[in-house]
């Protein structure tokens, strides 16, 4: 950990009158992956939205390299940010590669060189996607889509990855590879990070760094994946009675999940705590 | 990886080679089209003498070249070239694949101009001479203003320009058809005539006027490729994230589309189909990357047009059928047939 690359601090936003995120607080040093857990509703999509401008917070400021980013120009933040949404629908069926070389829209103006189609091409190796490169996006699964958008965020070659649900649509081996790759990317100069909202919690706690858990808009426990997936905080937040322990096997950490908690007991466990 | 970047080159290459043949290819057909026509006097065979200097031309031969042909040709060129590209940028700004120059209401809006003029001698320009001409543009500009007030407005969505451009549309037509009710025969007659778009009306200095402004706008277009591609492919957010301001480009690129449909069909008439066959028949040779896509649309819509007119020039000699008829009769069933052979690209 060599610096912090993004810091958002005192977050707060509200969609009309519905608050939907009040006072967070969120830190990516480089080389780190922060994982973004919460229940649906929590503000997971909105908080990565204003991470990288696209919504404009309500209240305090995100800086991304030391720079505000609400001061900062479109090409600029694309820079320095590049953001995968859980799933793009296009009308047109551009190929992969024409998607691909997309990410790398703020290093040129209008000609491409060399080195930005070496950036694409490479960024589809690493990611095994050689052999899509001249199909068309539109006919791709769910699943193809969502690596080729991760394909354009890389080539962007930005400081911080934004990712939304990033292996929601893949099988179990894709899950793991595309964590892999994210977690190679961010390991390999040591100089980029990313933040990622998933719902897969030993995925999680399998490939982050810190864990931030969003409640009802607030972040609600902050740390290492054993610090924070505890089965008190997972029981308050996703009201789920569940098992946490190591893998025998590597020692990892391991959650299972037995039932939903019902909301009396949880109100009987916080008072319990409280006490 | 080297191989994928080695044919994504090459398949580069090979796009703009064809751009370069169909743009040499439509001016071959350019020079051919000033031969076609009824008149006697000027065979193809002399028109290509004139032309390459061979031959000079007698008085009655440089009068049809210099103010028929020229100018006819000349529109069909610049003005094809405007449509296609305006339903190009305009398709990829919207993220909407059947969108076309006339979606906005533009032509409505001229429409309405012309209704006006004929059926109510109602101008703007209050010159007997161009008085169709006159307020069929400034009532299509009017259209362009509205899409330029809307630009301004922060919840402007794609969707909310194309209801506007069917409110619009539905306006202007309602009112037309309320003219229409009370014009004369004469009126009527000459109203259709209007509407079925013709590229006959300019004369040579309009058409060279038409074409120098079709041009200086074609690079404002051209330099707006790679924020069209962010646009096409992923919507608002992922043009945002990649560096692309989506409101300010729509905006720009629609009021840019609209402005260059409103120029060319005040002085032809409503000419529809084109802005949006020529883009799709583009899409299918070349593929959807706007850097390509667009000198691609604007040279297959000059084709498309000049082949059209030069069709409904001489089929049924002397009579001459619209262009806008023509088009449709011509242009609907082959773009259906590339559907059919291509389906999978749509």
């Amino acid at each position: 950990m060599t610096g912090v690359l993004l810091q958002a601090t005192n977050l707060r936003f509200a969609w009309g009158e519905r608050p939907v995120l009040d006072g967070v607080d969120l830190e990516v040093n480089s080389g780190e992956v922060v994982a973004l857990l919460g229940r649906n509703g929590a503000g997971k999509t909105t908080l990565l939205r204003m991470l990288n401008g696209l919504l404009v917070p309500k209240g305090g400021e995100v800086l991304v390299g030391g720079d505000a980013l609400g001061a900062m120009g479109l090409t600029e933040r694309a820079k320095r940010t590049a953001y995968v949404p859980q799933s793009i629908t296009s009308a047109f069926p551009m190929r992969v590669i024409d998607v691909v070389l997309l990410g790398r829209r703020p290093h040129v103006t209008w000609r491409l060189s060399d080195h930005d189609v070496q950036v694409a091409t490479d960024t589809l190796e690493m990611l095994g996607l050689n052999e899509f490169a001249f199909r068309r996006f539109t006919e791709l699964s769910g699943g193809e889509r969502q690596q080729v958008i991760l394909a354009k965020a890389m080539a962007q070659e930005a400081g911080v990855l934004l990712l939304d649900e990033p292996t929601s649509d893949l099988d179990l081996n894709n899950q793991i590879g595309v964590m892999k790759r994210i977690r190679s990317v961010v390991d390999g100069d040591g100089k980029r990070g990313a933040v990622i909202v998933m719902h897969d919690l030993n995925i999680a706690a399998g490939f982050a760094d810190r864990v931030v858990l969003l409640h009802e808009g607030k972040v609600e426990a902050v740390g290492s994946p054993r610090d924070v997936l505890t089965k008190a905080n997972l029981a308050k937040v996703f009201m789920v009675d569940c098992t946490v322990d190591e893998a025998p096997t590597d020692g990892r950490l391991r959650i299972h999940v037995h039932d939903e908690v019902k909301a009396s007991l949880q109100k009987e466990n916080t008072e319990d705590d409280a006490q | 990886m080297e191989d994928v970047a080695k044919a994504y080159l090459h398949g580069q290459r090979q796009r703009i080679l064809f751009l370069l043949m169909a743009s040499v290819m439509t001016a071959c057909g350019a020079i051919l089209a000033m031969g076609f026509g009824s008149s006697e006097n000027l065979s193809m065979r002399s028109t290509l003498g004139i032309l390459f200097g061979f031959q000079s031309a007698e008085g009655l031969q440089r009068e049809i070249l210099v103010n028929l042909r020229l100018p006819r040709v000349l529109i069909a060129l610049v003005g094809g070239a405007a449509l296609a590209m305006a339903g190009t940028m305009m398709q990829g700004a919207l993220g909407n694949p059947l969108v076309s120059p006339l979606t906005l209401g533009v032509a409505s809006g001229a429409g309405l101009g012309a209704a006006l003029a004929i059926v109510l001698d109602v101008t703007i320009f209050g010159l007997a001479e161009f008085a169709i001409l006159g307020n069929a543009f400034i009532f299509a500009m009017l259209v362009v203003a509205i899409i330029v007030k809307l630009g301004d407005m922060s919840t402007v969505t794609s969707e909310s320009y194309i209801l506007v451009g069917i409110a619009i549309t539905f306006i202007a037509g309602a009112i037309i058809q309320t003219m229409t009710y009370f014009a004369t025969d004469a009126e009527i007659s000459q109203l259709t005539h209007w509407s079925f778009g013709s590229l006959s009306r300019p004369n040579l200095a309009q058409a060279v006027l038409i074409g120098m402004t079709i041009l200086a706008f074609m690079p404002f277009g051209i330099v707006a490729a790679w924020d069209l591609n962010t646009l096409a492919v992923g919507g608002d957010d992922f043009a945002a994230s990649t560096g692309v301001d989506p409101r300010k480009t729509r905006r720009s690129i629609l009021i840019l589309s609209a402005t260059m449909t409103a120029v060319v069909i005040a002085f032809t008439g409503i000419i529809g189909f084109l802005g949006l066959v020529a883009p799709h028949i583009s899409r299918i040779l070349v593929g959807n990357d706007y850097r390509v896509l667009i000198p691609t649309s604007a040279v297959m819509g000059a084709a498309v047009l000049l082949v059209a007119d030069t069709i409904g020039r001489t089929l049924f000699a002397p009579v001459v059928l619209p262009v806008g008829i023509m088009l449709s009769i011509l242009g609907g069933p082959f773009f259906l047939y590339l559907l059919m052979l291509r389906r999978k690209s749509l």
